[in-house]
């Protein structure tokens, strides 16, 4: 029964996992047209969560978000001379999130969320299926 | 009289055992499915080291059935080695950044798991009713 608990656990770090992807995904989104200041600010840098594998108390192999950092790619860059963010060229830093590239790393965390959700409920039935040797 | 003890439940007990353990890698393979380089654990059903054994058998004199499977049940019972080796084999597809875990596969394994852990709980369950059955008043 430990492992059939060491499996719930594992699918429960998953699960918290592709949240905090998630909320990071959301956060690029949500950035996705923040500007500095002024000329001499970085507009929002589009961020990237590091998962790694874990082991649980429980003894399973979990995964956790390490962090996050940060992607060093080139800003995007718009000509809008009457931004205050603009600089002496007449060009505006916008952040480097590509919302394309969002939705899919959002479409990815939560089929994998599903996917974590479904690994419970089978351990779940598992259980069920031993404990009903007591009812009968 | 011990239950586990006897070929019948133990040799199911090792089985549900081995079944719940192949779950729990599944489980992590999912928990897993998009961390960088991670390659996804099953257990190692092969059974050549169980062919090995049963010939050095055959060598002493005393027969034993091969098993080319490990879902083929040991006649020995209780006594036969069940537990399998952890083997980290990647799925049908690798991604860019090395994480070798398909959730459809993943899902298909944890489905026909779930799906041998019901069979082998319903013959438990049909043991205990012979049993039952056994101990039953003649007549009643």
């Amino acid at each position: 029964m430990t492992d059939i608990q060491a499996a719930i656990a594992a699918a429960a770090s998953g699960m918290r996992a592709q949240t905090t992807r998630m909320r990071i995904a959301a956060e690029n989104v949500a950035n996705a047209n923040s500007t500095a200041d002024g000329p001499s600010g970085e507009p929002f840098r589009r961020r990237i969560p590091l998962l790694e594998s874990t082991a649980l108390p429980s003894g399973a192999e979990g995964v956790a978000v390490k962090g996050a950092t940060y992607d060093m790619s080139a800003f995007r860059s718009e000509y809008n001379p009457s931004h205050p963010a603009a600089g002496p060229d007449g060009y505006v830093r916008l952040p480097n999130v590509d919302t394309l590239v969002e939705m899919m790393d959002m479409r990815d965390a939560s089929r994998a969320y599903e996917a974590n959700l479904n690994m419970i409920d089978a351990a779940r039935s598992m259980t069920n299926r031993a404990l009903d040797l007591l009812r009968k | 009289m011990d239950l586990s003890q006897t070929q019948f439940f133990g040799l199911l007990r090792a089985r549900l055992g081995q079944l719940s353990e192949r779950q729990r890698l599944i489980s992590e393979n999912i928990a897993n499915a998009s961390t960088p380089g991670y390659r996804p654990r099953d257990l190692d059903t092969s059974a050549f080291e169980r062919m090995l054994a049963s010939s050095g058998g055959a060598e002493s004199g005393s027969l034993q059935m091969a098993r080319t499977s490990a879902a083929h049940m040991m006649p020995g019972g209780a006594s036969g080695p069940l537990q399998a080796n952890i083997t980290s084999l990647p799925d049908s597809e690798t991604t860019i950044d090395g994480n070798a875990v398909v959730l459809e596969d993943q899902m298909a394994k944890a489905s026909d798991t779930r799906m041998q852990f019901d069979t082998a709980i319903a013959l438990y369950q049909k043991g205990l009713d012979l049993l039952r059955m056994a101990a039953r008043a003649p007549g009643r």
